[in-house]
């Protein structure tokens, strides 16, 4: 016999959960003493859209599912943004919340934290989100959510329990997990694949987040080897592959020079990857060649760039089966004139970029946000190495979460340097987080680049002929707002300071700031 | 007459036809061309740092003025961080506007991996707002504007979105404005006002429970009337927290900010009438589920939804609450009754009030005239000065009731610092709910606030540690080391100091209070 919240707590470290991201509230105490109790590291955010951007990069550098506890209600709510990043970048994270007791009246009747309807505006954001109705479905609905994050795309799931059932007993035993094999391609589609691969002229694989899910980036590269194919990935699946190989373009699908290319290959394999407007920065992008398709998301087969061969399998088990089938046959490889494009994006940072990349490991994991200095410059211009990660948010393109998925990174990854870019717009909206890291001790360099506020929405006035509004912002001395954390706070002019500030902060014994003024 | 124009350009229009003259929001790429239309017009544009602030400081201004609070986002991201704010409106039945774009008109259901995209971003927000709505035309946006501001006039008003595909912003389209409705408040059913009158010319132990209902729309007197009303019929009024101040807390019949109190609840469920205007009655403002009335209960309210629940109407009046209270007057005249007896609150008040007592008497004696106070969801807010500082009208006090969420308080002062910038307004906060929209500190800075933000800090979450205490749990994720207030708010450029004493308190508000910019002052909580 437990209680629903010992079930809840047994059943998640049943299922490898160690740590959990969160805030306490008076709904959720009970499931806080049961995870205390089941020796699971509660980390405490500043705010719960921290937890779930922490979740997320937990989530990222590891593969495993992210774990975020919030109270009912407005704590639910503030995760929310962190949830839709997720859903749009495939992000197995797993929302656990308290709701209205069970009896509650639809129509509502003013109990604290009641909102119209807190599990509907979640599932419009999540793959979905469940209500459990009695104690006993608790374990069977978090298995439920544990095989969702591996049997297909994994997405954010929202759990809600009734507040009135977590002292509630139940004798249904904690759920034991579920091997979920990964789903195997279909022979003959990977047969045509391997035969139009073998003809291929001029083929070309773009890789995408997916393929670091399924761990299949070695595989990707060893067929790219054996095709002389060239290999361009998406924001989400930057470092897939050692960008310092030979064969790697890195994370350029945005670049128009990339995207001609990629129009003119005779075979294009697109491994684990939307192909999405977000990634080609383009809204009519179109291939002219036969396309192969490598999705565990069937969804992902038709839509802008429907499958010539559609393969809808797990990205390692369908390489591995083309790999079994795909002789040597490299074509000379024919790389695009990206550099042009590169310099003319990211050549305002190229002298900082080049010191952090100095300073940092070539496989650590970079965390950066929705700014200028990430998008136009890390992006394409900041080469990483497997086992390391770029985690940026994608799809849904928030703001603030660099910080605190670096958060979750580090603590996902302690041995691993992790480091934040982000620009002082994006680092505002999370700013708070400062305390979380130096709290935990996390030795992380986080670049803020300063340009007076929304760099890129000014931009964007400019060009249209309006005067900027809303976008020269009132900004606080960062290094003095670090300080005040009790993190480490300085200001840099030169990469060579930016280098060595740096290369200190990843020694340190808990998070620096350091402050980049970027040049207009 | 048809009018050729631009999405854009339309829905400014079509604000500005509505009096909108402040927007609180954060621009993006899919808005740009909103906020072109905006500048052009002289519409005043505030920027805080997270959208969240812009949905909290656009129900402070709600709140402050009984306007509809503007808020203007990008999509995605954009629109769902300021969901929780429009949830808190939902509780508090604040009237607030949304607008955001949306992904095209022509953006398939099953998603592409568009930028901002999201499941269902009106989905979201349609279960959270009274209502959310797509339009998909351009000749729609005039309509849909006029609909959300009809529908703050014509109920309990509620935060609305409206969502605008973005290519519908450039897109141009034929469309003719429509005069802003006239709506007239509800008036009373007459047979339902005798029968209540007849109730409270008839009780022996009348009471009067008065909420956020009878706070807006302001400036029409309604608690002016309950006030008449309760000395005519002799009767003690206890309002809720969004009731907070409507009737003077000075007054001998007005027992206060009450209702979560043991004695105040046991004394309403022993009278034999109750009036209840404008108010829930909800679990949230009692602090207990199971409160049972023993008396008839009169209830008014714009929402007929009120009217069943937890506290069944015996005379339903679904009405404007100063139509009915005005009507109840004309049906009880004078001479005045003799005062029924009211519950003794003192020693009840005086132990949930006491850790703050230094503080809060400190405040209410710096504390100016018919000032603004803006509470956010820590102790000293709900224990403390809901109790223990007395407002009387005009006075405000803005509190995230229902919903209870934290970081509101700051923000909501910078909207109502704007909306009412003659007015003194005051941030009463703990350290914990500071954390959660520190950010708008910038805010506040660049719109050249003059704002006293009181800190109580305690090291963390304190109403939370005492609950785990009292479940004889180990307190855990409760105790955080936080910035060093001080230093963070001169890196913010805000003056700050530490007040250890009430004598310091009194003397850093008042200074705070003539200084042009805004002033943290720190409380160390025992
Ligand atoms: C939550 C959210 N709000 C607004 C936007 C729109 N937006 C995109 S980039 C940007 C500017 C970010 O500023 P900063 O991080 O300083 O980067 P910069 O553009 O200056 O390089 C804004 C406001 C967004 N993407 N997400
Ligand atoms: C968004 C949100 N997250 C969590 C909670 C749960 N909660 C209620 S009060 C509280 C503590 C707030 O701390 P502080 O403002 O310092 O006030 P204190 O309790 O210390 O007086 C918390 C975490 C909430 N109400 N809203
Ligand atoms: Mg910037
Ligand atoms: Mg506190």
């Amino acid at each position: 016999m437990t209680t629903a919240a010992q079930a809840l707590a047994l059943t998640l470290t049943a299922h490898g959960v160690d740590t959990v991201f969160g805030i306490p509230g008076t709904h959720n105490l009970a499931i806080y003493q049961a995870l205390t109790e089941a020796g699971v590291h509660c980390v405490t955010t500043r705010h719960e859209q921290g937890a779930g951007y922490a979740a997320d990069g937990y989530a990222r550098a590891t593969g495993r599912p992210g774990v975020v506890l919030t109270t009912t209600g407005p704590a639910v709510l503030n995760a929310a943004t962190a949830l839709a990043q997720a859903y749009s970048d495939s992000s197995p994270i797993l929302l656990i919340s308290p709701g209205v007791p069970l009896a509650h009246p639809r129509l509502g009747r003013g109990y604290l934290h009641e909102a119209k309807d807190q599990s509907r505006a979640l599932d419009s954001l999540c793959a979905w989100s469940h209500r459990v109705t009695s104690p006993g479905e608790l374990p069977a609905a978090l298995a439920r959510a544990f095989t969702a994050f591996t049997e297909g795309r994994p997405r954010p799931i929202h759990l809600e329990i009734p507040v009135d059932l977590l002292d509630l007993p139940t004798d249904v035993p904690p759920a034991s997990p579920l091997t979920v094999p990964p789903r195997a391609p279909d022979p003959a589609a990977v047969t045509s694949a391997a035969t139009l691969l073998g003809t291929a002229r001029r083929p070309a694989i773009v890789l995408g987040g997916g393929v670091h899910h399924s761990r299949a980036g070695t595989l990707a590269l060893t067929l790219a080897e054996r095709l002389g194919a060239p290999i361009v990935t998406t924001a989400n699946g930057k470092a897939a592959v050692p960008e310092s190989h030979p064969l790697a373009l890195g994370a350029t699908l945005h670049l128009p020079s990339v995207q001609t290319w990629l129009a003119g290959r005779d075979v294009v394999l697109a491994v684990g990857t939307e192909l999405a407007p977000s990634d080609l920065w383009a809204d009519d992008f179109r291939l002219t060649g036969r396309l192969i398709r490598i999705d565990v998301d069937p969804a992902q087969m038709h839509g802008d760039h429907p499958a010539t061969i559609p393969i809808v399998a797990d990205a390692t088990s369908a390489l591995d089966a083309l790999l079994a089938q795909v002789t040597a046959r490299p074509t000379p490889p024919e790389r695009p004139p990206l550099e042009p494009d590169l310099a003319r994006l990211a050549s305002r940072w190229a002298p900082e970029l080049k010191a952090i990349r100095d300073a940092l490991p070539a496989d650590a994991i970079v965390a950066a946000d929705n700014s200028m200095f990430c998008y136009y410059g890390a992006l394409g211009a900041l080469p990483i190495d497997p086992p390391g990660r770029f985690l940026y948010p994608t799809g849904f393109g928030t703001l603030g979460f660099a910080l605190p998925a670096a958060i979750g990174a580090k603590v996902a990854r302690p041995d691993t340097p992790v480091a934040v870019l982000a620009g002082d717009g994006a680092f505002q909206f999370s700013v708070q987080e400062l305390a979380t890291a130096v709290e935990l001790g996390l030795p992380i360099p986080i670049v803020i680049s300063v340009n007076g506020g929304y760099g890129e929405i000014r931009a964007e006035m400019l060009a249209r002929g309006m005067a900027p509004v809303a976008v020269d912002l009132h900004t606080p001395d960062f290094a003095a707002v670090a300080d005040a954390y009790g993190a480490c706070g300085v200001a840099v002019d030169t990469p060579e300071q930016l280098s060595e500030a740096v290369g200190k902060a990843l020694r340190a014994s808990g998070p620096t700031v350091i402050v980049l003024r970027e040049a207009r | 007459m048809d009018v050729t124009a631009t999405g854009a350009s339309v829905l400014v229009e079509a604000l500005s036809l509505h009096g909108v003259e402040l927007v609180f929001g954060i621009p993006g790429t899919h808005n740009v061309s909103i906020y072109a239309e905006l500048a052009a017009r002289g519409v005043r544009l505030v920027t805080p740092r997270h959208e969240q602030g812009a949905g909290y400081a656009a129900d402070g201004y709600a709140r402050a003025t009984g306007r509809p609070g503007v808020v203007l986002t990008t999509t995605g991201p954009g629109v769902i961080n300021a969901a929780t704010a429009l949830a808190q409106a939902y509780s508090d039945s604040i009237p607030m506007l949304l607008i955001s774009p949306g992904v095209p008109t022509d953006h398939p259901r099953l998603g592409r991996g568009y930028l901002h995209e999201s499941k269902d971003q009106s989905g979201a927000l349609r279960a959270l707002c009274a209502w959310s709505h797509r339009v998909s035309s351009v000749r729609e946006i005039p309509a849909a504007v006029a609909r959300a501001f009809g529908f703050f006039a014509e109920g309990r008003p509620r935060p609305v979105h409206i969502e605008i595909p973005h290519d519908l912003l450039a897109a141009e389209g034929s469309v003719t404005f429509a005069e802003p409705y006239r709506i007239v408040a509800r008036e009373p059913d007459p047979a339902a006002l005798d029968a209540a009158a007849l109730l409270l010319r008839g009780a022996a132990r009348p009471g009067i429970v008065l909420g956020g209902g009878v706070q807006c729309p302001p400036g029409q007197e309604a608690g002016a009337l309950a006030l008449r009303l309760a000395e005519r019929v002799g009767a003690r009024i206890v309002t809720t927290v969004n009731g907070k101040g409507v009737v003077p807390e000075s007054h001998p019949l007005a027992l206060g900010t009450v209702l979560h109190l043991a004695g105040a609840r046991s004394w309403l469920a022993g009278c034999d009438v109750v009036l209840a205007v404008g108010t829930e009655l909800g679990p949230a403002d009692l602090w207990v589920e199971d409160f049972a009335l023993g008396g008839r209960l009169i209830r008014v309210d714009v929402d007929p939804g009120q009217m069943h629940g937890d506290h069944v109407a015996d005379v339903p009046v679904v009405a404007d609450a100063g139509r009915a209270l005005a009507g109840l007057l004309d049906r009880i005249r004078p001479p005045d009754a003799a005062r029924a007896p009211g519950p003794d609150l003192a020693r009840e008040l005086a132990e949930l009030s006491r850790r703050w007592e230094g503080t809060l008497d400190a405040l209410g004696r710096a504390m100016p005239p018919d000032p603004i106070v803006v509470g956010d969801n820590s102790m000293m807010v709900y224990h403390g000065a809901l109790l223990s500082l007395a407002l009387d009208p005009p006075a405000r006090f803005l509190f995230p009731a229902g919903y209870g969420t934290l970081g509101y308080a700051l923000p909501a002062a910078i909207g109502a610092k704007l909306a009412c910038p003659g007015r003194p307004v005051v941030v009463l906060t703990g350290d914990g709910a500071l954390q959660f929209c520190l950010q708008e500190l910038a805010t506040a800075v660049a719109e050249q606030l003059s704002l006293p933000i009181v800190v109580s800090d305690n090291g963390g979450y304190g109403e939370i540690r005492d609950e785990m205490l009292r479940q004889d749990m180990t307190p855990v994720a409760v105790d955080l080391p936080g910035p060093d207030l001080l230093q963070l708010a001169a890196a913010y450029g805000v003056a700050a100091c530490r007040a250890d004493t009430p004598e310091e308190l009194f003397k850093a508000l008042v200074e705070a209070l003539e200084h042009p910019l805004p002033t943290l002052i720190v409380v160390r909580e025992s």
